[in-house]
């Protein structure tokens, strides 16, 4: 073989980011299992799974600055909850507002609400990061509990939602039950969550996102800005986080400082890693867990958090890949060793 | 790097407010409670924290959320949910007025305490033996360990020495701010603020962001008592916009 045929063949070989089988496999079925969800679960459960949702996707936005640029994110609940009381404040300012148009608006100034503070946060990495983002997250959980002249305070935002729900101009959802809720949330969740996944999986911007994060300054000797990268996968996280928060107002009728405070941005960074950092879809499947889990742990003591942390610490020291790994672990080991 | 730095902070007041409760004297919980603190953490250390030194920032600062929450629940599960208080040693719990104000004289004990710590901590790392393998073990722990030291027994001993100052603060506060289950998260806040503005690793950047945030935080309650919240983080913003590495931050390698 030829020098220049090994260069063409490698010129032709699959991308190195191409999903594999068994990934594309699991996708399929999660996604397809939460859309057909309410057709089999109990209203409760559904009631649950929405906000699972929700959950899932701000882990999902976490994941994506934590996955693609190595960053751990100690206050991202701020943007989650910025999200949640735009949305909240503009269906009280105007209830007629159309879906739509709501949804998109609050993820688009959550974003730049981001790309405002990322400018900041995104400088150094490391613990450095980590402590900038904690002392954002702080600045607007005690804004959210303080300025109770917007925010409602401690007693939260209640009663926003109107009785007739408008999804598009002319189409009004009168009093929608909760699996109508729940494909609503859905429909907006899935395309913006997998828009996100094409951008950084498919697109020589996702590329540029993941050469900085393996060698930064080989990148930048490649011609990248490092700082632009970072920011603007920074901005794209805080978009979805937003997103999320405002789908939850939605879901939840009722927007509160438990969407905001430091406690929530160490759930969702649990939540993420329970389910698997490595996976693009396991911050959603940790949600769920995560929700599950709390339901039922949360019933059997009061003190169920310390569980939580004891597993959390075992999941850290002896599993890094969480549930999504031990999956891929246990398929490379069975399904794909003959395949 | 510890995200449960402050919950050791929060045990230590517990630990002390039932030392004190038991033995009626708060010199005796003074002295044992940051010991007894310090040995928990050093357990931890070589139990699990000690096994991620080498995987970097994140695992340790995972595992540490982890312990944060362990910590805080088994706090709770002890002490229960409530704020408890410890009175002040008689010998301190006196007034004395300065400038027309009058004030605890139990505020000049911490602040003559925490001076004395703070000194002692920055002679032992700028004039001692000890203080200069710490600071090579910092810089180059590669090269401290050829040199024949055990780094790893270096790491241990930091920790718990900084465990220990994190749990003498947590006593001395106690008969000044309460003990409450909240009040490792508020600290945490506090010190990573005073960490990121002074800059990561440099003691005389902590000092002085320290005593500015103080100042800010002691005329904004009097002044915007409302606003007063807000100040410490307009501070760091502040530090950040014109010194994007803190005050006394180095380029870091």
């Amino acid at each position: 073989m030829t020098a220049l045929e090994v260069l063409t063949r490698a010129a032709n070989a699959p991308r190195a980011a191409a999903p594999r089988r068994g990934e594309m496999l699991a996708t399929v079925l999660l996604l397809g299992g939460l859309a057909a969800a309410p057709l089999v679960a109990s209203r409760a459960s559904v009631n649950d799974l929405g906000q699972a949702l929700c959950l899932g996707l701000f882990a999902i936005s976490f994941n994506i600055i934590f996955k693609y640029s190595g960053l751990l994110s100690f206050g991202h609940a701020a943007f989650y909850g910025f999200g949640a009381y735009a949305a909240a404040l503009l269906l009280q300012y105007d209830p007629g507002v159309p879906l739509i148009l709501l949804i998109p608006a609050t993820a688009l100034a959550t974003g730049f609400l981001g790309l405002l503070l990322g400018h900041v946060c995104v400088r150094r990495e490391g613990a450095y990061f980590s402590m900038t983002t904690l002392a954002i997250g702080a600045f607007f959980a005690t804004a959210a509990l303080k300025w109770s002249a917007v925010t409602g305070g401690t007693d939260g935002l209640d009663g926003f939602m109107p009785d007739t729900l408008s999804v598009l101009p002319f189409w009004p959802l009168p009093s929608p039950t909760i699996s109508q809720t729940y494909w609503l949330v859905l429909a907006f969740l899935l395309p913006a969550a997998l828009a996100a996944w094409a951008v950084l999986e498919l697109t020589p911007f996702g590329q540029a996102v993941r050469a900085v994060k393996q060698n930064e300054t080989r990148a930048i000797f490649l011609g990248h800005d490092a700082h632009l990268i970072k920011l603007a996968n920074f901005t794209l996280a805080a978009a979805l986080a937003g997103l999320a928060g405002a789908l939850w107002a939605v879901d939840n009728g009722f927007v509160s400082t438990d969407s905001i405070d430091l406690s929530f941005s160490t759930t969702v960074i649990i939540a993420a890693l329970i389910g698997g950092s490595q996976w693009y879809w396991g911050p959603l499947i940790g949600a769920i867990v995560y929700i599950a889990a709390s339901d039922w742990l949360s019933a059997l003591t009061p003190h169920w958090q310390i569980w939580l942390g004891l597993a959390f610490i075992a999941m850290v020291l002896a599993a890094p890949g969480g549930i999504a790994g031990i999956a891929a672990w246990v398929w490379r080991n069975t399904v794909a060793r003959d395949g | 790097m510890n995200a449960a730095h402050t919950s050791f902070y929060m045990l230590a007041g517990y630990v002390a407010t039932s030392i004190a409760a038991a033995t009626g004297s708060f010199w005796v919980a003074l002295a044992a409670a940051p010991v007894l603190v310090a040995a928990v953490g050093l357990a931890l250390e070589r139990a699990v924290l000690g096994r991620l030194y080498t995987a970097g920032h994140t695992a340790q600062l995972l595992l540490t959320v982890g312990l944060a929450y362990v910590i805080a629940e088994a706090t709770k599960m002890l002490w229960g949910d409530s704020a408890l208080s410890v009175a002040p040693p008689p010998s301190l719990a006196g007034h004395f007025s300065l400038l027309g104000a009058t004030l605890p004289v139990y505020h000049l004990f911490v602040i003559a305490a925490a001076v004395a710590l703070l000194g002692a901590v920055a002679a032992v790392l700028r004039f001692t033996r000890l203080g200069m393998v710490i600071r090579a073990a910092a810089a180059n722990p590669d090269m401290t360990a050829a040199l024949g030291y055990n780094v790893r027994h270096i790491y241990s001993a930091v920790f718990v020495i900084g465990l220990y100052l994190a749990a003498f603060a947590g006593v001395v506060m106690a008969p000044m701010a309460g003990v409450y289950p909240s009040m490792a998260d508020d600290q945490l806040v506090q010190a990573f603020i005073v960490v990121v503005a002074g800059g990561l690793g440099s003691l005389p950047g902590a000092f002085i962001v320290a005593m500015l945030l103080g100042l800010v935080q002691g005329f904004g309650n009097i002044y915007a008592a409302d606003e007063a919240v807000y100040f410490p983080f307009f501070v760091l913003g502040a530090v950040l916009l014109f010194r994007p590495l803190g005050l006394f931050g180095a380029k870091a390698a």
